[in-house]
């Protein structure tokens, strides 16, 4: 009945006069893969630390797999796999030890997928931690995390400062293990391009606001970048379409705007002819929403409970 | 099969394998009766949901390109499908006149209109 992995509910947190996170509702699907997009400091390891319950929130709530935060079930944090960034494991110990610690407190724990994994990078289990590479480091640590056999993956810059091959290899794993065990992933990063070849939805976070939740193929549909040319001001669109940002360039007026396949037509109906329009990558779409938008606050806000 | 995804066009992907599907089949490089590749494999090999592929191959089915067998998988319809030649004519008929619309607007004159298309005939045919 429930086909919920991840729901919050005013999720808010300070740190003394600062907020964080404000009053963050979100509903995440099982089976999605959702890339948690925002700048430096927007609050994504502050709502990923929040869900995993390692910081109390200053209001509200969120539950993982139906379980709250604040007191998760034993059997829920077993079937959550969070790769943080500030859990280094100790450099003198092999890749065979951390596989061993990591069995004994994780009951799920595949060893044979954890051995296929570092095969596939011919990583030796004899080998120490510290002496890997940043990116061989990355990999044994996601590693670690898949082979929990995990519900749901809290990821927080899992590919950070990867080349781009072990980064795609890497995101690349993570969508073959969501697809093939029906899991749910989070991942939070501040690089579009790699991510946005495996997420599902994308959840954007600035200053601490979630500015939009949205199906990745919704947007590709419905979002669209228009040149406005020689109209001097925005003929009135009607409600099914929103503006979503708007900057000048060049003496061109260029809006995005978000509107719903049915209304297409209609759209094309008001500005006429000679408006040009694209569709946009998630990158324009992201630049729109974090930089461009005059009302940071209400836009995509509508449809964050699906 | 291979098939290219450009994530940076902003294209819907379900709409971009519809449409390299649509164009193998056109040129023959999917032949009558061929199967599909599996929905999983699919989704792994692309590294997407395997939602999205369902959506691909029900979009080709009710295009009457596909047949889905029970239990068996997706496969390439044999012969032609059954539209009327009028209908046929206006279907295409509209299509190149939203193209020969959007080629004005680009500033390509009647000769490189039908340069391209001919190149484009002339890819197919050589199954690239």
């Amino acid at each position: 009945m429930n086909n919920c992995a991840i729901r919050t509910e005013n999720l808010s947190r300070d740190y003394g006069k600062f907020r964080a996170l404000d009053n963050m509702n979100l509903n995440i699907e099982k089976g999605r893969v959702v890339a948690l997009l925002g700048p430096n400091g927007a609050g994504k390891t502050t709502f990923l630390r929040l869900l995993m319950g390692l910081l109390e929130p200053t209001l509200g709530s969120s539950f993982v797999l139906q379980n709250p935060s604040r007191a998760l079930s034993k059997s829920v944090i077993s079937k959550t796999g969070y790769m943080g960034d500030m859990d280094e494991p100790p450099p003198w110990s092999t890749i065979r030890q951390l596989m061993d610690v990591q069995a004994d407190v994780s009951p799920g724990f595949n060893r044979d997928y954890f051995i296929q994994s570092m095969k596939k990078r011919e990583l030796e289990l004899n080998k120490t931690y510290g002496s890997l590479s940043k990116g061989q480091k990355k990999w044994v640590r996601a590693g670690l995390v898949l082979a929990g056999m995990p519900d749901v993956l809290l990821l927080d810059e899992p590919a950070e400062g990867l080349d781009p091959s072990a980064r795609k290899d890497l995101y690349g794993q993570i969508r073959d293990y969501v697809t093939d065990n029906d899991t749910t992933a989070i991942v939070a990063t501040h690089i579009i391009g790699d991510i946005e070849r495996i997420a599902d939805d994308v959840a954007i976070i600035n200053h601490g606001h979630l500015i939009t939740y949205a199906d990745l193929e919704d947007l590709r549909e419905q979002v669209r970048e228009v040149q406005l040319g020689e109209i001097e001001t925005l003929p009135e669109l009607g409600e099914e379409i929103e503006v979503l940002g708007s900057k000048n360039s060049d003496g061109a007026r260029i809006i995005w705007i978000k509107c719903p396949e049915d209304a297409q037509q209609k759209l094309e109906q008001i500005l006429g002819e000679k408006v040009v329009m694209w569709t946009v990558s998630l990158e324009t779409f992201y630049l729109a929403l974090t930089e461009h938008n005059s009302n940071k606050q209400d836009v995509g806000l509508k449809e964050i409970e699906k | 099969m291979y098939l290219r995804l450009d994530y940076q066009s902003g294209e819907a992907i379900y709409r971009q394998i519809v449409e390299q599907i649509k164009y193998k089949i056109a040129s023959g490089e999917l032949k009558p009766k061929e199967k599909l590749p599996s929905i999983r494999y699919l989704a792994r090999q692309l590294k997407i949901n395997p939602r999205t592929v369902v959506k691909v191959y029900e979009e080709l089915q009710s295009g009457g390109l596909v047949v889905r067998r029970q239990g068996q998988g997706v496969f390439i319809k044999d012969g032609q499908a059954a539209v009327p030649a009028h209908t046929r004519s206006r279907i295409i008929g509209e299509m190149a006149k939203r193209m020969l619309a959007e080629a004005s607007r680009l500033g390509a004159g009647e000769e490189e209109v039908k340069e391209i298309f001919n190149k484009m005939i002339e890819q197919m045919r050589s199954g690239k």
